[in-house]
């Protein structure tokens, strides 16, 4: 039964995506299951049954008029788009989401950096610590700055799929959206979860600050508060890599023929009424991400600061409501 | 066996669906089914011929489709005969018999 349905999902592939030539497919697959179980239960083998459904499935040619797709049909793509494989695809993500992750613990490395003075120095409090921690710090930096420039080398061999017209088909289509739907109840956990460690930052250093053990012991605290949030921000972005692994595939498809079906109803740009606030959206978490950082840095002010997430989500609401084109 | 020219038999698929629409609604693979058993398997309709004749004869008001789930619970698409249908029918009946009647003039028995 794959086999025919793969068959009329190829045949399909180019039509228009519209409700009639989707209810065309539906009904055309209903009769071809029907007749696929019929010849089945009348013995049948599984190869003669599919040739037979096959060899009398007819001529879609014949649907045109009826389904108002007769310029679609005799209209070749402008293009002869390559196929990219399910392997390839699998790759992709592998390579994407294991890239993402390293980029994750460059910018750990940026955030922690920081922590390599405060340690040494709460350690042995003199001269020659700082120094070292000083040396940390650079270290750090350096690796951290190497790690990117590793991935966006290694990164820039998918780079043709953005270049160049590349296409899926409907097995890898569906394939590939199986996956980034089961995927997704995982990411939801890592987002929460990295979430949480950037709004607990704030409480190694005031527990250690409110036991008041050592001044040394309380500045650990305030390099754990390095490391609760760089860990969370890693989390975040090697999650968020994958999710854009899946959507760039999904999205190869163009989303006004059948085949683009998959094509991720989410993406920001199809979300927004205009493209400006489409833009404004797409980097919408990450500002708030650098704004709640920056203003906490400055101020100080972490046990009040976790205000922004809150009132963030309200916005975002908002804006979602006012700008937003609404469900389909 | 001769194959039959699809071409001669189009316009007569509208009747063949009629007549089997006319005492219950049905749905694309009995009718499919019933049109090769009652002609001994010389006339087989393929599916896509099935769905745009449907589709066309919705358009004119001939028939109507409906949703119902099968026995086994999925979803199928019924067509329901309307009274214009009925009279189509009737007519093209009449004109079957007109151009049998002109057609016969011109075959030679051997």
């Amino acid at each position: 039964m794959e086999t025919i349905k793969n068959y009329l999902e190829s045949m399909f592939a180019q039509l228009p995506n519209t409700p009639d030539v989707w209810r065309a497919k539906d009904e055309l697959l209903q009769m071809m299951e029907d007749r696929y179980n019929d010849l089945m239960d009348s013995g049948k083998t599984e190869n003669e049954a599919i040739g037979t459904v096959i060899a009398e499935f007819g001529n879609l040619d014949e649907l045109a008029d009826t389904l108002g797709i007769s310029q679609a049909m005799n209209q070749t793509p402008h293009y002869d788009a390559k196929n990219l494989s399910l392997e390839d695809a699998h790759a992709m993500i592998r390579e994407k989401s294991k890239g993402s992750f390293i980029i994750g613990i460059a910018v750990l490395l940026f955030i922690t950096c920081c922590s390599g003075p405060i340690i040494t120095t709460a350690i042995v409090d003199n001269d020659a610590a700082g120094m070292l921690g000083t040396v940390i710090l650079f270290l750090m930096i350096a690796a951290g700055i190497g790690l990117c420039v590793y991935e966006n080398i290694k990164l820039s061999k998918w780079d043709f799929l953005k270049n160049e017209p590349y296409q899926i088909n409907a097995e890898t289509a569906t394939a590939i959206y199986q996956e980034s739907e089961s995927y997704r109840s995982t990411s939801a956990l890592l987002t929460a979860v990295g979430i949480i460690l950037i709004v607990m930052c704030v409480i190694p250093v005031s527990v250690l600050g409110f036991l008041n053990i050592s001044d040394g012991i309380t500045s650990l605290g305030a390099a754990a508060m390095f490391y609760f949030i760089g860990i969370g921000v890693m989390i975040l972005i090697s999650t968020n890599g994958k999710e854009k692994a899946y959507k760039e595939i999904l999205s190869l498809n163009s989303q006004s023929t059948i085949a683009g079906s998959y094509v991720p109803k989410n993406d920001p740009s199809q979300r927004y009424r205009s493209t400006e606030a489409a833009a404004i959206m797409s980097v919408y978490w990450q500002t708030i991400l650098c704004l709640y950082l920056i203003i906490s840095f400055i101020t100080f002010d972490w046990g009040r600061t976790w205000i922004i997430w809150p009132i963030a989500g309200i916005i975002h609401l908002l804006i979602k409501n006012l700008l937003g084109q609404g469900e389909q | 066996m001769i194959q039959i020219s699809s071409d001669v038999i189009r316009g007569y698929n509208d009747t063949m669906i009629l007549y089997l629409l006319w005492d219950a609604p049905s749905y694309g693979y009995e009718i499919s089914k019933r049109i090769s058993e009652m002609t001994d398997e010389m006339y087989n309709i393929k599916e896509t011929t099935l769905y745009s004749a449907f589709k066309r004869m919705e358009k004119e008001g001939l028939v109507t489709s409906f949703y119902q789930s099968a026995e086994n619970g999925k979803r199928r698409t019924y067509y329901q005969i309307t009274d214009s249908g009925r009279s189509y029918y009737r007519s093209k009946c009449d004109e079957w018999q007109v151009t049998k009647d002109v057609v016969e003039h011109f075959i030679r028995e051997e």
